[in-house]
C-alpha cells in the first residue's frame, strides 16, 4: 500500500513515546514535510523505550532509525537526510549498514509477536491487512474445524502468558466441551503488575492481532461473545481498541456471519475501575458483572461456570496475540523456539536500572544474563547487578549469583520466582532488598480485597514486621519463622 | 479524559437529567452498575452520594451496594478533584527511580496530603499503582499530560507553572511575580 | 493473592538473608535506603561553604557560615537526600550503622 519508492517518516506514537515528547516531534515533521513528496505516518511502540522518541526514516527502501529525537532536530533530518539523502550518523540508533550497540538490542531478540509492533499504523486496519492481518481467521474459517484450531494450538505448546502458564489449548478444549449454547471469550488486559507494560504496548501498537486471536478462540470454543477487560489507566490503548473494533466491524470481521461463514462473534470493551485483584479470573468475571471484584473458590472453573454462569475462557493479551501467528505459520514454526516445556517466545518489559530498557521478545530458555547484558546492555548506573525481579508482587527476586538461570516456567519456579506476566526489574547495589520486599507488601496489602483472612490480615502483619525491620527494631527470630 | 467533552455534551441538561440519561442508556444491560458509575464520574469528575442515591432509585440496585462498588475500586472518587489532578506513578520501576521523593516534593509544594485536594481547589495529588511507562520513571501525569523522568526540581517547576496558569479564578498576580 | 503475596519476602530472605540480619542486628542498611537507619553528614574537608544545601534543604536542617563547612542538624533532617543532589563538591555523605540514623522518628 505504501509506495516503496516514496520516502517515509514514521514516528512511534505509543504512550511512552508520547510521554517522551513524540507527539511534538510528529507535529514538527508535519510542518517541515509540507510540500515534499514524503509520506508521514505513525506507528506504536518500537520497543526501544530508552531511546524514545523514535523516528523511522525510509529512503529508497533503506531503513534508518533515529532515537531521542527532539522537535528542534526535525528540520535537519528533513534537509540532510530526506532531501540531500545524507543520513545524520551521530543521531542514528540503527540502520542496515551501521553497527551500533542498539543493534544488538534488536538482533538478540526473536520477535514474533512484536514483529509488527512499531511497524504498522495501529489506527488503520489496512495497515494490519498489509502484514497478513486477518489471514489466520480466514484460513481457519475456510479450511479448519474448531477442533483442528485447538489441536494446532495444543501442538504449538502455547501456555498462558499472563503468568500462570496453563496450557491454552486445554483451557479452550474444556470450554468447548462444556454444555450450553452461550459461551464467552474474555481477554484479560487488566495489566495490574506494577512494572509491566507488555499488554499496553501490544494493544497500542497492534490491537487487531489481539482481536484476531479472540476471534480464533471464539471459533475454536464455539463462543459468540467476547469481552476485553482493560485498565482504565491505559486511555490510549482503550482508544485504539475502540477504533480497531469499529473498523473490524465495518469490514465484516466482527458481527454476524463473519466472512460469510456461519460463525458470528462480537467483542465489547469493559474498562476496569482499578483493582489489582481483578487480574484473577474469577474476580475479573465479577467485575464485568458489575460487582466488587472479589475472587471466589474454584471449582467450578470458569470453563464450566464463568461469566453469567456460562462457560468462559479467559486469556491474556499476549496469549491471544500469539494465536494468529501460530495458525498462519503452523505449530511447528512456533515450538521450534523455547525449551522442552516452555515453547515459543515471551515478551518482557525490561525496566529498572538498565542501560537499554524497553519492550523485548526473547525465546524461552534464554538466560537472565543474556537479557541483562546482551540485550539490555548492562546496568544504567554501571554498578554491579544485585537482583532481578520477575512476576511483580507475586514473584520473587533472583540474586545476581543465579543470573544464569534460564527463563522458562519451571526453572523460575524452582528458585522461588515466577515467570509472571513479563515485568522484569533490574536492580543494582543501591537497592535495599528489605525496602523492596516492603514495597511489594505495601502494594499487596493495599490491594487485598479483604475476602480471605490470610491475605487481609497476613499481609498487614507482614508489612508491620518489615516496617519494624527497616526502622531498626526488627527481631532476629522472625527470619527463622518465615519459611515457605 | 472525557470530562471536558462529556460535560459540554450535557451542559444544557441539569445534573439529575444527565444521570437519568446515563442510566437509561445502560439499564437494559446486565451488570452495568460499574459502567454507569464510570460514566457519571466522567461527566462530573466524581461520584457523590446524592448521585448514588439517584442511580439506586432508577435501577433498584441498593445504594449500599453502589457505595460498596465505589469504595472498592480505586478509580472512583467520592469528592471532586482539583483543577490539576496529579497522579504520581508508584510502580516498581518508578519506586526504584525515586517516586517517593517526587511525592514528597509535590506534597510540600502543593501543601496537600496524599489523595486530598487543596483548599483552593487547584491541586489533587494522588499515588497510582502503575501508569505503564516503566522505562521513563519516575512518571507523573497532570490531567492528560504525562511527564517522564521527573526530578524533584522538575516537579517543583511544574507546580509553579500550573499555579501560575491556573484557570480557577483566584488571583495569581503574586505567584506569577515570584516565578520570574 | 494471599498465597503469593509472601513471595517477594520469602525470596529476599532466602537470597539476601545477610541484608535482613544487617538491619535487625546491626541497625545497618547496606544500600543506605532505609531512612531510620541512615544519616546525612557534611564532609568538612570537601565542603566549600557555598550554602547551596542549606538554601535547598526543605526542613532547614543544614546551617553554617559562608566559606566554612556546614553541618546537618540530625533532629531536623528528614533524610530526603536533596543536599546530595545539589552539592557540586560531593561533600555530603550518607552513613549507616554504628548508631547512625534517627530511629523511626523520621
Amino acid at each position: 500500500m505504501i509506495n516503496s519508492n516514496k520516502a517515509t517518516v514514521t514516528v512511534g506514537l505509543a504512550s511512552c513515546g508520547i510521554a517522551a515528547g513524540a507527539q511534538k516531534v510528529y507535529d514538527a515533521f508535519k510542518e517541515s514535510l509540507e510540500g515534499l513528496s514524503v509520506q508521514l505516518d505513525f506507528s506504536g511502540c518500537m520497543g526501544m523505550c530508552y531511546k524514545e522518541p523514535l523516528v523511522e526514516v525510509k529512503v529508497e527502501g533503506q531503513q534508518f532509525i533515529y532515537g531521542k529525537v527532539q522537535p528542534e532536530q526535525v528540520k535537519r533530518i528533513v534537509e540532510e537526510h530526506l532531501q540531500a539523502k545524507k543520513p545524520i550518523t551521530e543521531w542514528l540508533v540503527a540502520a542496515e549498514q551501521l553497527e551500533t550497540p542498539d543493534k544488538t538490542f534488536l538482533n538478540r531478540q526473536q520477535r514474533i509477536l512484536l514483529k509488527n509492533c512499531g511497524v504498522i499504523n495501529p489506527e488503520t486496519i489496512e495497515s494490519y491487512f498489509s502484514v497478513d492481518g486477518y489471514k489466520a481467521i480466514k484460513k481457519a474459517l475456510k479450511d479448519m474445524s474448531p477442533e483442528q484450531v485447538i489441536e494446532e494450538i495444543k501442538l504449538s505448546g502455547l501456555r498462558g502468558r499472563g503468568g500462570g502458564g496453563f496450557p491454552t489449548a486445554t483451557k479452550w478444549a474444556l470450554t468447548r466441551r462444556s454444555p450450553g449454547k452461550d459461551k464467552y471469550v474474555i481477554c484479560n488486559a487488566d495489566e495490574g503488575d506494577p512494572g509491566a507494560f507488555m499488554d499496553r504496548s501490544v494493544l497500542e501498537s497492534n490491537p487487531h492481532s489481539v482481536l484476531e486471536g479472540m476471534l480464533l478462540a471464539g471459533y475454536a470454543m464455539g463462543a459468540n461473545n467476547g469481552y476485553i477487560y482493560i485498565r482504565a489507566e491505559y486511555p490510549l490503548a482503550v482508544k485504539r481498541l475502540k477504533l480497531a473494533l469499529a473498523e473490524a466491524r465495518s469490514k465484516g470481521l466482527l458481527g454476524a456471519n463473519i466472512l460469510d461463514s456461519s460463525f458470528s462473534f462480537d467483542i465489547q470493551i469493559r474498562e476496569g475501575a482499578g483493582a489489582f485483584v481483578c487480574g484473577e479470573e474469577t474476580a475479573l468475571i465479577m467485575s464485568i458483572e458489575g460487582k466488587r471484584g472479589m475472587p471466589r473458590i474454584r471449582p467450578p472453573f470458569p470453563s464450566e461456570a464463568g461469566l453469567w454462569g456460562k462457560p468462559t475462557s479467559i486469556n491474556n493479551v499476549e496469549t491471544f496475540a500469539n494465536v494468529p501467528w501460530i495458525i498462519l505459520n503452523g505449530a511447528n514454526s512456533f515450538n521450534q523456539y523455547g525449551t522442552e516445556t516452555s515453547k515459543g517466545t515471551k515478551v518482557f518489559a525490561l525496566a529498572g536500572n538498565i542501560a537499554r530498557g524497553g519492550l523485548i521478545e526473547v525465546p524461552m530458555g534464554i538466560t537472565i544474563n543474556e537479557i541483562v547484558y546482551d540485550i539490555g546492555g548492562g546496568l544504567a548506573s554501571g554498578k554491579k547487578l544485585k537482583a532481578v525481579q520477575t512476576g511483580g508482587p507475586s514473584g520473587g527476586c533472583i540474586p545476581a549469583s543465579l543470573s544464569d538461570t534460564p527463563v522458562d516456567y519451571e526453572s523460575l519456579r524452582k528458585i522461588g520466582a515466577i515467570m509472571g506476566s513479563g515485568g522484569m526489574l533490574i536492580m543494582d547495589e543501591s537497592t535495599c532488598m528489605v525496602d523492596m520486599a516492603k514495597f511489594f507488601l505495601n502494594f499487596t496489602q493495599e490491594e487485598s480485597c479483604g475476602k480471605c483472612t490470610f491475605c487481609r490480615i497476613g499481609t498487614k502483619r507482614m508489612l508491620e514486621i518489615l516496617e519494624r525491620i527497616t526502622q531498626g527494631e526488627g527481631q532476629r527470630e522472625i527470619l527463622n519463622s518465615w519459611r515457605n | 479524559m472525557k470530562t471536558a467533552s462529556q460535560l459540554s455534551k450535557h451542559t444544557s441538561s441539569s445534573p439529575l437529567a444527565i444521570i437519568d440519561q446515563i442510566v437509561r442508556d445502560h439499564n437494559l444491560d446486565e451488570g452495568s452498575a460499574i459502567v454507569i458509575l464510570q460514566q457519571i464520574q466522567a461527566a462530573f469528575g466524581y461520584v457523590g452520594k446524592p448521585m448514588l442515591e439517584r442511580v439506586s432509585q432508577l435501577t433498584g440496585i441498593p445504594a449500599s451496594v453502589l457505595y460498596s462498588i465505589v469504595t472498592f475500586y480505586t478509580q472512583f472518587r467520592l469528592e471532586p478533584v482539583g483543577e490539576n489532578f496529579i497522579q504520581v506513578c508508584h510502580g516498581t520501576a518508578c519506586h526504584l527511580a525515586g517516586a517517593e521523593r517526587i511525592s514528597e516534593v509535590l506534597q510540600q509544594e502543593t501543601g496537600v496530603p496524599e489523595g486530598k485536594t487543596s483548599a483552593d481547589g487547584k491541586f489533587t495529588v494522588k499515588k497510582v499503582a502503575c501508569l505503564g511507562c516503566c522505562s521513563l520513571g519516575p512518571v507523573v501525569t497532570v490531567n492528560e499530560e504525562t511527564f517522564a523522568r521527573v526530578t524533584p526540581d522538575k516537579a517543583r517547576q511544574m507546580i509553579k507553572e500550573k499555579r501560575a496558569s491556573c484557570q480557577c479564578g483566584h488571583s495569581n498576580a503574586e505567584e506569577v511575580a515570584t516565578i520570574d | 493473592m494471599g498465597q503469593t503475596a509472601p513471595n517477594p519476602v520469602l525470596t529476599t530472605i532466602k537470597f539476601f538473608r545477610e541484608e535482613y540480619e544487617a538491619h535487625i542486628l546491626h541497625k545497618y542498611c547496606p544500600a543506605k535506603k532505609c531512612k531510620a537507619l541512615i544519616s546525612y553528614e557534611v564532609l568538612t574537608d570537601k565542603c566549600k561553604g557555598c550554602g547551596r544545601c542549606s538554601k535547598e534543604c526543605p526542613s532547614g536542617a543544614i546551617a553554617g557560615e559562608k566559606k566554612k563547612p556546614f553541618t546537618v542538624e540530625q533532629e531536623k533532617c528528614v533524610r530526603c537526600g536533596l543536599c546530595i543532589n545539589v552539592c557540586k563538591f560531593g561533600a555530603v555523605q550518607v552513613l549507616s550503622g554504628n548508631g547512625k540514623g534517627a530511629g523511626k522518628n523520621v
